[in-house]
Parts: structure tokens; C-alpha cells; sequence
């Protein structure tokens, strides 16, 4: 179990991350998500005791990560594949790890298997790929058997049959009670594997929750072909609604409106619809870009989406 | 999928500490195991032998004692013992490896002084293989006909050794405070280079405290008499000073 509280960091006059809380749950995977520069990174630093915060602090298992008296074995991390020793082999980088966290040498055998790497363990690391060094960077994180795994953009540089295995892999990880945390900028890469989604732009949390109830959008979805005589029929009778990708707009229900009513409006203005429809599927992606895109009010997902 | 990667949902923060001893393993390793670090000390054994040649075929202008032969193996020795040692206290940084030591063991003194003993370690080692190489290249020497004087110049053997340590000792505080092997390389040079300054005479007495080119001089020659207080001034000064720096900037330094 992960727990972040308040967590804020600045760099001079930057604020990085901005009051951030969330928790991560034994059996599940949550998938940290934001555009580029968000503050995953610095996020992750601060949870595994890299960087720290300027207020707030994260637990693993209740306890900071910097009083863990040997945190590889509950806590796996993989923060940057590429900050590996390039002159050294891939075996001796993990008996290295496997030394420290006191694991036995076996042990480097086994989670090389768990990764695939045994054809290349006695390459030097500066011969790898940026997949190979995800994975590489993977077994070092699996090196003491944690229960906890902390991972920045795992499936960077893997390519589909990689990120079909590494998503089996978590998701067998998850299954067996541990809990993973995982950073990701896109979208479709995390979708398909995690249970959990917390969303950051900007330094701050602006949507988190069930993957499944972020995908479950309340609205619908209303089209005209005289877009403006909608916009002043929905401001007329005090409807509120946002732009919709494609010219459409989204009508928040949850003042009571719904389609019947909407219909009916339209019928006695006279307007033809040409779409009128539940939003429920808006998808993850419409949820992302809206939530993360420049302008949009945190924690208001049916604010303006710009395409 | 193989048990690697079965989580473990049993609480394991009550786990002992990592060791001390663990620590010094997992930093041996390190120190040893990359190419640059095995090509380097190769090339120290090979300067050390190429520095022996010098009493070898100059038996007119070096004198030919066992003592002398050992000072000539510590000084080929230590022209590339600290490049090996700041490899050793850089790399975290540059090769950004103090990623994954510093999730494995936040308590980031601990491993700084185990990078430290290791250093030390290998330095003593250097200075063991200096002596072994010096006695067996005057033993050969001998008993090819020279006339090897075996002294057992006690206060020159320690001071070579000592020399050797203090010697390695100067790289790891160099690459513990600089961080950068790149730097921490030419600082280290450079500043050999500058030492150079100290033969002006208006610079001498100032010399004769900071400049380890002289001071360590002394100690090479066994002249311990009263250059003690100098010896360990220009020590303070290029030992502890930097090791000092490098100390609290490894704990405060936030790793990206």
C-alpha cells in the first residue's frame, strides 16, 4: 500500500507538484497518468525518498520510504531505465542489486528468466536497447521479491508484444496481492492494464478513481445542424453544456436534464437534432484531453476539449 | 509466469537492516566490475612495472636498495591508482546509478563510507602488490649480479605505503565531492600541474604546507622528522576537505 499525502514540491519558482494525495491499494494497479511534464516524475522521487517535498510525505506500508531498513525487499522501483552503468554486464548489474538487498545468487537467474534477458545477461548494458533496459530495469525492481512496485514509464521503448508482456506480468503481480503504481503519458498504454487512474496536470491532481467510473461520464451528447440556434436554445432555457469534440456539444444531466426533455425543447423551437446520445462513450482519451488540456479548470472534466 | 515475480502481501518492513559487510560487498563489486575500472587497473599494473624499469636500466643514477625499488613501484603505481578510485565515487552520479543504490539503502552515508573503505582497501591492496612487485623486481635484479642493497629502510617502506594510501585517498575525496568523473579527472591533474607554482621561491614556505607534491615527498624519502605538522596540513587540506564536501553534498543532493 502506497499512501501520498499533500505531497507539494517546487523548484525555485516552479511548483512541480502541488498538493497531491492519493493512495494506491494491495491488488491493484494504478496508473499515474499526465502529459509530459506534469509532475509524475518528481511524484515518484519524492515517494522513494530521491527528492524532497517541501510539505507533505508518502508511506509504503505505513512507513517512509527512508526509514525501510531494506527497502528492496518491499519495495521494487524502476524510476529511469536509462540510469544504468553502461560498462557493466547485465548479470553484474542485478548481483549488485541482489547483493545489497541480500537475496541469494539464484536469485539474479530467476528474475533474469521473469524478464527474458537471459540471451543478453552477459552483454554489457551499453549494448541494450531501451527495451531491453526496461526490462533489465524491471528485474532489478523484482530483485528482492518486493510486494510493492513504483514504476516511471515502464513501457517506454517496449514494443506491442513487450507491452502485452509486461502487462501480464503487473497484472499477475497485482493479482497476487501486490500493489503497483505506474506512470505512463499515454493513454492507450495504460488503459488496458490498470484498475486505478490517477490523472496529474500541471502539478496537480485533476481527476482520480476507478477506471471504470472515469469512463462511466454523465451527459449527453447533443448535435444540431444549426449549431448557434442550439447554443441559444440550451443558454435560453438555462441547460448547461461544454464544447464536444466534431462541433457536438456535452449537456450535463446532473441538473436533471435528460434526453426526453432535451428533445422535446428541440421539437418546439423547431430544431432538427441530428444527434442525440448518452456520452458514456466519450472514452478515456476524450476524459484525458480534456482534463489535461491547457485551460481546462482542475477537477472540471466537462470543461472546454480542445482537439 | 514464474514465481519471480510472486508478490509477497505478508508485511516485510520488519526485515534487518542491510549489513555493513553487505554494503562493502555490493561496492567491491561495483568498483571492479565495469570495463573502464578493469582497464585501469590494468594500466596501473602496467605503469607500476614500467616505473620499475627505471632502477632496472639506470643502475648509475638510482640507488640500488630494496627500498628504492619499492618507492619506484609506488610511484608508477600511483600515477593512475586515484583515476580508478574517482571512477569508483563518481560513477553513482555520472553513470546515474545512485538511482537504484539510493532506493536500495536511502541511508546514503552508510554507502558513501562503504565506497570509502572499499577505496581504502584497494589502495592497501596497491600498496601490497607496490612492495610484492618492488622486492621481486630487486630480488631478480640481484640475482641476475647486481648488487641490491637490501635496507630495511623501515620509515621509507611505511612512507610509501602510507604514500599510496594517502595518494588513493586524494582521488576518492576528489570524485566523493565532485560528483562528475570528468571534473573530478582534471581537478585532480590540474591541480597537480599547479602545484608546480610552489617552486617559485616567494611561494615555498606557503608550498611546504599545501603542496602534496612536497610534503608527500618527505614521506616517501622517510623523512617523518619534522614534517609531521606539514604532512598532515596539505592532508587536511586535500583529504578531509574534500571528503567533508563530498559528504554532505551526497546527502543533500536530490537525484534526478
Amino acid at each position: 500500500m502506497i499512501s501520498i499525502t499533500a505531497v507539494t514540491k517546487r523548484y525555485g519558482p516552479v511548483v512541480a507538484v502541488d498538493d497531491v494525495t492519493f493512495t494506491c491499494e494491495p491488488g491493484t494497479i494504478t496508473g499515474f497518468l499526465g502529459p509530459n511534464g506534469a509532475g509524475k516524475s518528481t511524484t515518484l522521487r519524492v515517494v522513494t525518498g530521491l527528492a524532497r517535498p517541501d510539505a507533505g510525505g508518502a508511506t509504503i506500508d505505513g512507513r517512509a520510504f527512508a526509514e525501510l531498513p531494506n527497502p528492496a525487499r518491499v519495495v521494487g522501483t524502476l524510476l529511469d531505465a536509462s540510469a544504468m552503468h553502461t560498462g557493466r554486464t547485465g548479470r553484474a548489474t542485478l548481483r549488485i542489486a541482489a547483493t545489497m538487498a541480500g537475496m541469494p545468487p539464484s536469485r539474479v537467474q530467476a528474475v533474469l528468466d521473469a524478464v527474458g534477458l537471459n540471451g543478453a545477461a552477459r552483454r554489457r548494458v551499453g549494448t541494450y536497447s531501451l527495451g531491453m533496459r526496461q526490462r533489465l530495469g524491471l528485474a532489478q525492481a523484482l530483485i528482492g521479491d518486493p510486494s510493492v512496485l513504483i514504476l516511471d514509464e515502464p513501457a517506454n521503448g517496449l514494443d506491442p508484444e513487450g507491452i502485452a508482456w509486461i502487462r501480464a506480468l503487473l497484472r499477475d503481480f497485482a493479482d497476487q496481492g501486490g500493489t503497483v503504481l505506474l506512470s505512463s503519458h499515454l493513454l492507450a498504454e495504460v488503459q488496458a492494464t490498470v484498475d486505478h487512474l490517477v490523472v496529474i496536470s500541471a502539478g496537480k491532481i485533476v481527476a482520480q478513481g476507478a477506471l471504470t467510473d472515469l469512463l462511466t461520464t454523465t451527459g449527453l451528447i447533443v448535435r444540431a445542424a444549426d449549431q448557434t440556434a442550439l447554443r441559444r436554445l440550451l443558454t435560453q432555457h438555462a441547460v448547461p453544456f461544454s464544447a464536444y469534440s466534431g462541433g457536438a456539444l456535452r449537456v450535463d444531466t446532473s441538473t436533471g436534464v435528460d434526453a426526453t426533455r432535451l428533445a422535446s425543447l428541440a421539437v418546439r423551437a423547431g430544431l432538427p437534432l441530428s444527434e442525440l446520445r448518452p456520452a458514456d462513450d466519450a472514452g478515456l482519451e476524450e476524459l484525458f484531453l480534456s482534463l489535461t488540456s491547457s485551460g481546462a479548470s482542475a477537477g472540471n472534466p466537462a470543461s472546454e476539449v480542445t482537439r | 509466469m514464474t514465481t519471480a515475480v510472486r508478490a509477497q502481501p505478508m508485511p516485510r518492513q520488519q526485515l534487518p537492516p542491510i549489513s555493513f559487510a553487505r554494503l562493502l560487498r555490493a561496492e567491491w563489486h561495483k568498483t571492479i566490475d565495469t570495463r573502464a575500472a578493469r582497464w585501469l587497473l590494468a594500466a596501473a599494473a602496467i605503469t607500476t612495472i614500467g616505473a620499475l624499469l627505471i632502477p632496472l636500466l639506470f643502475p648509475h643514477n638510482v640507488a640500488q636498495s630494496r627500498a628504492s625499488y619499492v618507492t619506484w613501484a609506488g610511484l608508477g603505481l600511483t600515477r593512475l591508482l586515484p583515476v580508478v578510485l574517482i571512477l569508483a565515487m563518481t560513477a553513482e552520479w555520472s553513470q546515474r546509478t545512485a538511482m537504484t543504490t539510493f532506493t536500495q539503502e536511502p541511508r546514503r552515508a552508510r554507502v558513501l563510507t562503504a565506497k570509502i573503505v572499499t577505496g581504502l582497501g584497494i589502495s592497501l591492496f596497491a600498496a601490497c602488490f607496490a612492495f610484492l612487485a618492488g622486492q621481486l623486481t630487486a630480488a631478480a635484479a640481484d640475482a641476475a649480479g647486481r648488487n641490491v642493497a637490501a635496507d630495511w629502510n623501515w620509515p621509507r617502506l611505511a612512507g610509501c605505503a602510507v604514500f599510496i594510501v594517502l595518494t588513493g585517498t586524494i582521488g576518492i575525496a576528489f570524485g566523493a565531492w565532485l560528483h562528475n568523473t570528468a571534473a573530478a579527472i582534471v581537478t585532480y591533474f590540474a591541480l597537480g600541474a599547479a602545484f608546480n607554482l610552489f617552486t617559485i621561491p616567494a611561494l615555498e614556505k606557503v608550498g611546504s604546507w599545501v603542496n602534496t607534491g612536497q610534503t608527500y615527498g618527505w614521506m616517501i624519502e622517510g623523512k617523518w622528522g619534522g614534517h609531521g605538522a606539514q604532512i598532515a596540513t596539505s592532508t587536511l587540506l586535500w583529504v578531509a576537505l574534500p571528503l567533508t564536501l563530498g559528504l554532505v553534498r551526497t546527502l543533500r543532493r536530490e537525484v534526478r
